[in-house]
């Protein structure tokens, strides 16, 4: 087709008003609105039952008939255009009457107790089920129609998911949310006519379907058909509290409905910026864990013969204090470290880190992006300016082409894994550059899968066919990158040929994703920790951001570098300053001016010298240098590499603090254990990986004498001599806003339901969704192009160790697993398992559930295997949430050198199979082999 | 919703329609008589489709399903003309016959009885199909015999004594009182499948035409001039929907011709016929709409119910091919098209377009809600025109005459011819091409002679199970859309069925919901619902039970007609309740249980 009819197609789609008639008001609205969209923005109710405004119109129901001046009858609201002149009448009494006729043909077929039941939602006084609020909205309470009902077994063979299709009204809205919002095409309508019925997987059950259990089903279903056993029961709630996301960095907005002082359910909330009203299996289902038995629910203080005894708050935290006081006179404050937790808020990380730096006067604080997303700080600082993404999520549903690597989002953060499949399905192209073929990659136009540990020779290829074949940006280089020439010479040695040598990727194959990449605008990168767990994690970043400078793919929209931070509050916790060498927001500690501003407003002097990143921390409570340790929500003897290293390192403290909801595993080392909050327990702040700002709320109370952690921390710096003046969390946040110019604008009060995306420079300023439309804030004003070569990784098969073991997450767990291993998702996932390629199994002998034993050169687990075509041959794969599998034992201590970030993606082992006979692997339900498209 | 599980295909570059999950499942369900959850697994690999979803496949449609059928599949029809030729009387011959329920299989395995809606030997019902061999005129007797020979013969010998309706009971072709133009070869006494006779007699001649001296707005200049309208049912101006197409194909650069051969209309034999006695009209009527349209694949999407239909248009596009009148670059004209001949699997609503795209895209046949239509965004997405055989087989005469010449036959908007089916019931039942506007007198009286005996016609129905019925008094209207719309009929595909003074009209109404009810998508709430409440309270009109009880019925019917008519979202609730509708106003008394044909005298 001609270039003239392509421009004129665009003009012809460009959206255009018109004006018509609606119950007498003249109103304007898009042409490409409904008579529905228009109703409904105008606050007129049409009733509805196969409507949900997160699907596509579908025009089953026949419910949401209106009139229309000149149709030959009644139409359709929901799939209705707007026209230019319409007239709609939607009390029009034949419209009325037909609509009300098909729901008395539905309650035909609806049981008469499911219709007499009532659940009011206390915020709008309306009740949940929308069959029974359309039919009391028509006064119908029975049905004339008389004759055959259908009959279902009811299937409750899911921990969460049930279904009771006596419920049912067939409207498909569960069918169409399983393909259109998560992408998983698990449910579908079967036979036809009067039997016609929805069907998870091959009419089986959810567990035994493509099923996630992301729940979008539940959340759109109409009826009680499909619901949550607990919320179905109980029927009704005292008060629904809108929250975020207390797991991965995505931050989806929640609402947790409350009833009796219990969470009852959780939902995702509609208005939620970065899900658009989708969760995921940990999200929405995996809460119970808030309330599980053995929640630490009182301090406890160890007893000289090494068990636990119960103490008060006042004894618990005036030892800590104490033995803290004593340790700083003794040795001097940096005798005393920190690790705050990236599960917290940002006013809790705050207040962790002034504590140490002001109460205590020590500036060895961290957190646990140093053993994750570490080098996407300094590598975007370094690169553009700013230490966070470049987009925002909402540029997945804009971009045209995606270039995903080293993350494997369908897992670890399933709902931008399923906004990046609709992406897919929407037509964007798609370009996988990973070890391990992951539900994604399935579905790419190209997949790159790579040899562990060589990212950075990849993208130097790509970046070089980019410039051989001239496909980069001339003009966005001039005018706004620097050091073009050096990084040209530099990445000519990186033809595709070599990158073939290094990587493992075909040529071909990397001139097509180059090609694929540059020409497809505006086209956007995201990555994961399989790019920063490296030795070369700094690097990776950095030839990341090297790509979008060379096509021009920064400051538009769908364009950008982004990574996918791994825990909740990841960019948080660094942003607030819980960090050795920073103040907030990256603000070096040796700049005169903001370490006197700090000092002026907390009253006390702050040293100039950086403290200690978490594994010297570890190595300097070996060597007898530190003496105490406070750790606050993280579980470091099960998630930080070379745990036989780490393990000692606690045993050789003096005094180690677990502040946490559980006893966790490195509580076995511990003095004390304070008894914190869950994120439904607290009020306060996350910050997602799109730099967004969200409000988290108390839903309920700390259970027992457990205390909100913002209480304790600020109880223990008062014991420590130092009283913070902060009476909320809200006055926490006020304070890191006077302090940091890019947070000035932020309050708990303005960030509502949709929260805020730094930078937010002033109060009324909207924040950023996307950086640097106006320029880059490096020194130079200019994107840096970097020149760097690759270097192997720290560690290489042999042929004692002949496998490369990646390490990484699970669909249903998350991280160490002690939220979602006390929930109903060990019924999903029961263990970790190694996944090992077919032919590598063969040789082996091992066939798929074999226990097996994985050793690296610095220890042993064991568990079963996985044998499946996912990871290439040579590789292995294992995910480290549970504690009967010590993954990180297994784990290095090489690390990238500039922050400290362990390589946890590449750990030379061997493995074999384990003699004797041994259990059967518990079974995983079928969508959580994530291998329906194997 | 289906259009993410298009784009999972088209993700692959597979937009193949041969392997779709349909076509996958049929071969599965020819060779194994059923489908289990590992062929589900095997074909939704295979196709690119997630498992639910081709189970969604697997349960829809007639032909497949996954419980176990027979080694000899027996189908029995319960189409309106075998219904008006023995009140589905056949039904329990075979019954008694094969020693089982309608619906089940043997134990052995070895034979099931199944329903289907017509299978196009309307002229010569009632009538059984027994794995792709049909046998008409069926009896008691012949009943007995064929579920003889199935149990003796082996599995593999299928072949009975009797002889196939195809040889055996092939109904009149003539036109009258007009040019023969669909009819133009049928009618005359050649092969016209051979491609060679049929040219000799003007085949492609449109075609050439149209490639060697006019541009495709020419093309559409002539189908405009022609007033030709959809013969499918709607009748919507052909030109019309060939323009919107037209433009969007500019816009998206890639368009479809679709050739609508789902004849679903139990009663109607017409494209049939067309199909397996004149293909190469079919093929040139989409090479010139795709010449016109600017679309380089046609697709021909035929029902199941017609075995021999398939291969005898596929040998035509492969003769075609062979001559170069399908291909690359056609007569050197720079225009490529091509053909695929693609079976349906047994479900009335794909004909509708809609069902119809996602049935050839290998999915459910469910309807979609307009807009968008499929001139806008059709197969695979594309904008696609959908027309029927017949609306085809027009074309290369239209073109070789002139659209002027076409228009000039007709009555009011109804211009052209119209071939028209008559059933059994008839004297002489055939498929006679006559001038629209035509009365229905001279069609049912003079030209099919009346109904055998002398019976008097008690009612007839035209234009299919959707179509209003009339009774034997009301012969004199017209043949034309607007024309039998006025009278509470329709001229839909042309299917004529008349029934004698013997049928009770409560069976009619009773057939006609159970059609609704078995052919329902099960999308719209109406239609699924209401279909199977329609049929409950017309079985009850049987039942003895007060005065009062029935009115309530039948008030609750008229809601429920209400209802479907305005509700529903295809034709196919949409228009059931015009037969009901008509049932009610002819033989009201009658529907009641008040008196048997007293309210209407039949025409003899």
């Amino acid at each position: 087709m001609g270039a003239a009819d392509g421009t004129s197609g665009k003009q012809e789609t460009k959206r255009r008003l018109v004006t018509l008639t609606i119950d007498g008001r003249e109103v304007k609205a898009s042409e490409r609105a409904t008579i529905l969209d228009v109703a409904r923005r105008e606050g007129i109710y049409i009733p509805t039952l196969c409507y949900d405004p997160r699907l596509a119109p579908f025009g089953a129901c026949r419910v949401c008939m209106v009139g229309v001046k000149g149709a030959r009858g009644p139409v359709a609201a929901c799939t209705t255009p707007v026209r230019e002149g319409m007239v709609v009448d939607t009390k029009d009494a034949t419209a009325q009457r037909v609509a009300k006729n098909v729901v008395e043909l539905v309650l035909s077929d609806y049981p008469e107790a499911a219709l007499a039941r009532e659940a009011i939602d206390p915020a709008t006084g309306e009740d949940r089920n929308e069959l029974r609020r359309v039919a009391r909205h028509f006064g119908l309470t029975t049905s004339r129609y008389q004759g055959e009902r259908h009959a279902y077994e009811k299937d409750d063979r899911h921990p969460y998911i049930k279904m009771d299709l006596n419920e049912c009204i067939v409207c498909g809205r569960c069918v169409r949310a399983c393909d259109e919002i998560q992408g998983t095409f698990a449910l579908s309508y079967a036979n036809r006519g009067w039997a016609t019925k929805i069907v998870a997987g091959m009419d089986s059950s959810f567990t035994d379907s493509a099923c996630v259990s992301c729940g979008a089903c539940v959340s759109t279903c109409p009826t009680g058909a499909l619901d949550e056993a607990a919320f179905r029961a109980k029927e009704t709630i005292d008060k629904t509290v809108t929250t975020t996301c207390a797991y991965c960095g995505v931050g989806c907005s929640l609402d947790v409905h409350v009833r009796d002082g219990e969470v009852v359910a959780i939902d995702p909330a509609l208005e939620g910026p970065s899900n658009l009203g989708h969760t995921c299996v940990k999200g929405r289902f995996a809460h119970q864990y808030a309330r599980a038995a053995d929640r630490l629910t009182s301090p406890m203080m160890r007893r000289s013969d090494g068990t636990w005894r119960e103490a008060s708050w006042d004894e618990a935290l005036g030892f800590v204090a104490d033995k803290m006081k004593a340790i700083a006179a003794a040795h001097g404050p940096d005798a005393i470290a920190f690790i705050s937790s990236s599960r917290c808020t940002n006013e809790e990380n705050y207040v962790l880190q002034k504590l140490a730096r002001a109460a205590l006067g020590t500036n060895n604080i961290d957190n646990c992006s140093r053993v994750c997303h570490s080098p996407t700080s300094l590598g975007l600082i370094q690169s553009l300016g700013e230490s966070g993404g470049t987009n925002s999520f909402a540029d997945i549903d804009v971009t045209a082409c995606l270039f995903l690597t080293g993350a494997n989002p369908t897992e670890g953060h399933p709902v931008v894994g399923a906004r990046m499949k609709e992406a897919r399905l929407r037509g964007a192209k798609l370009i996988v550059a990973d070890p391990r073929r992951i539900e994604l990659a399935t579905m790419a136009d190209v997949f790159l899968q790579l040899r562990p540990g060589t990212n950075v020779a990849l993208y130097n290829g790509l970046a070089h066919v980019i410039v051989r074949d001239g496909l980069f940006d001339r003009d966005f280089v001039d005018t706004r990158a620097e050091g073009f020439e050096a990084y040209a010479e530099h990445i000519a040695k990186y033809d595709p040929k070599r990158v073939e040598s290094i990587t493992g990727v075909p040529a071909a194959l990397v001139e097509k994703a180059a090609h694929l990449y540059a020409t497809t605008k505006p086209a956007a990168i995201f990555y994961g920790l399989g790019v920063t767990e490296q030795a070369q994690g700094v690097p990776g970043v950095r030839c990341l951001a090297n790509l979008a400078i060379l096509t021009g793919n920064l400051g538009k929209p769908g364009a950008g570098s982004n990574p996918l931070r791994g825990q909740n509050n990841v960019q948080g916790s660094s942003d607030v300053g819980a960090l050795p060498t920073y103040l907030t927001m990256y603000r070096k500690l040796d700049d005169d001016a903001v370490r006197k501003a700090f000092e002026a407003r907390w009253g006390r002097p702050i040293k100039p010298q950086r403290g200690l990143m978490i594994p010297e921390m570890f190595s300097q409570a070996i060597e007898k240098k530190l003496k105490a340790l406070y750790v606050f929500g993280e579980d470091v003897a099960q998630t930080d590499p070379n745990v036989s290293h780490v393990e000692e390192a606690l045993r050789s403290l003096e005094l180690l603090v677990v502040h946490d909801i559980f006893e966790n595993v490195t509580a076995k080392f511990a003095h004390v254990m304070l008894p914190g909050s869950s994120f439904l327990e607290k009020t306060g702040t996350f910050t997602n990986a799109e730099r967004r700002v969200q409000m988290v709320r108390e839903a309920v109370s700390p259970p027992g004498n457990a205390r909100r952690d913002l209480d304790i921390l600020l109880d223990l710096s008062k014991r420590l001599g130092y009283e913070m003046p902060h009476k909320s969390s809200a006055d926490v946040m006020d304070e890191i806003a006077e302090l940091t110019p890019q947070w000035r604008g932020i309050s708990h009060e303005r960030l509502g339901k949709q929260g805020l995306q730094w930078p937010v420079p002033s109060k009324d300023h909207p924040g950023t969704p996307i950086l640097y439309t106006d320029g880059f804030t490096t020194p130079t004003k200019r994107a840096v192009l970097h020149s760097v070569d690759w270097e192997p990784p720290g560690e290489s098969a042999s042929e004692r160790f002949p496998f490369i073991l990646i390490t990484g997450r699970q669909l249903a767990h998350y991280n160490s697993g002690t939220q979602t291993r006390r929930t109903g998702n060990v019924d999903l996932q029961p263990t970790d398992m190694v996944e090992i390629h077919p032919a590598d199994a063969e040789r082996l002998g091992i066939v798929d559930g074999d226990f097996v034993e994985v050793e690296s050169a610095r220890g042993k687990v064991q568990t079963w295997a996985r044998v499946t075509t996912r990871v290439a041959p040579g590789n292995v794969f294992l995910s480290f949430h549970f504690p009967e599998v010590k993954t990180n034992l297994l784990t290095s201590g090489n690390s990238d050198p500039s922050v400290r970030c362990p390589e946890y993606k590449v750990t030379a082992v061997d493995v074999r199979k384990v003699p004797g006979v041994h259990p059967a692997p518990p079974p995983i339900a079928k969508g959580f082999r994530q291998d329906a498209f194997d | 919703m289906s259009q993410n599980l298009v784009q999972l295909r088209r993700n692959r570059g597979d937009l193949d329609v041969h392997g779709t999950a349909l076509q996958r499942l049929k071969h599965v369900m020819h060779d194994k008589r059923v489908i289990t959850r590992e062929d589900v697994a095997a074909v939704a690999r295979a196709s690119g489709q997630p498992e639910a979803a081709v189970w969604g496949v697997a349960t829809y449609y007639g032909d497949l399903g996954t419980e176990r059928r027979g080694r000899t599949r027996v189908k029995v029809c319960k189409g309106t003309a075998c219904h008006a030729a023995c009140g589905d009387a056949s039904v329990g011959w075979l019954e008694k016959a094969l020693g089982l329920r309608l619906g089940e299989t043997s134990a052995d395995g070895e034979v099931s009885l199944e329903a289907v809606y017509c299978l196009g030997f309307c002229n010569a019902g009632p009538t059984v199909e027994i794995e792709g061999k049909i046998y008409g005129e069926l009896t008691p007797e012949k009943a007995e015999l064929l579920a003889k020979e199935i149990r003796s013969g082996s599995s593999t010998a299928k072949s009975t004594s009797l002889a196939e309706a195809h040889d055996a009971l092939v109904p009149r072709f003539e036109v009258h009182d007009g040019p023969a133009i669909v009819l133009e070869r049928i009618a005359q006494p050649i092969d016209a499948t051979d491609l060679a006779a049929a040219r000799a007699h003007g085949a492609f001649g449109g075609l050439v035409k149209a490639l060697t001296e006019l541009r495709p707005d020419q093309v559409l200049a002539e189908v405009d001039a022609s007033q030709l309208r959809g013969r499918g049912g709607a009748g919507f101006a052909t030109s019309q929907k060939w323009r919107f197409a037209a433009a969007n194909a500019r816009l998206a650069g890639e368009a479809y011709v679709v050739c609508n051969a789902d004849e679903g209309d139990p009663g109607s034999y017409i494209d049939k016929y067309l199909m397996e006695r004149d293909p190469f009209a079919i093929i040139e009527g989409l090479a010139i709409c795709g010449y016109a349209i600017g679309a380089t694949r046609g697709f021909i999407y035929v029902r199941s119910e017609y075995p021999r239909s398939v291969p005898t248009l596929r040998r035509a596009v492969e003769a075609a091919r062979e001559a170069g009148l399908l291909g690359k670059n056609l007569l050197g004209s720079g225009f490529s098209f091509d053909v695929d001949v693609v079976e349906g699997a047994g479900s009335y609503v794909c004909g509708e377009e809609t069902a119809l795209l996602r049935s050839l895209e290998g999915l459910r046949g469910m309807v979609t809600a307009r807009p968008p239509s499929p001139a806008d965004k059709g197969l695979f997405g594309k904008p696609t025109v959908v027309n029927n055989v017949e609306t085809l087989a027009n074309l290369g005469w239209i073109l070789r005459h002139g659209g002027a010449a076409y228009a000039q036959i007709g009555v009011g908007k109804s211009r052209g011819t119209k071939a028209v089916s008559l059933n059994e019931r008839f004297v002489r039942p055939g498929m006679y091409e006559v001038p629209l506007g035509t009365t229905l007198r001279r069609i049912l009286l003079e030209i099919g002679g009346g109904l055998k005996d002398g019976r008097p016609i008690k009612a007839v129905q035209i234009g299919g199970p959707l179509g209003g019925i009339l009774p034997g008094s009301m012969l004199d209207v017209p043949l034309g859309f607007e024309e039998l719309s006025e009278v509470g009929a329709l001229l839909g595909h042309g299917g004529i069925v008349a029934w004698d003074d013997r049928v009770d009209a409560r069976d009619i109404a009773i057939h006609l919901f159970e059609f609704c009810d078995a052919e329902s998508c099960g999308k719209c709430f109406p239609c699924r619902i209401g279909g199977r409440r329609g049929l409950e309270i017309v079985k009850r009109l049987k039942e003895p039970r007060s005065a009062e009880a029935v009115q309530a019925d039948l008030d609750l019917l008229g809601e429920l007609l209400e209802t479907l008519r305005l509700g529903s979202l295809c034709a196919h609730g949409g228009a059931i309740p015009d037969p009901i509708q008509s049932l009610l106003r002819h033989f009201g008394h009658e529907l009641k249980g008040e008196s048997k044909g007293a309210s209407e005298k039949g025409a003899s």
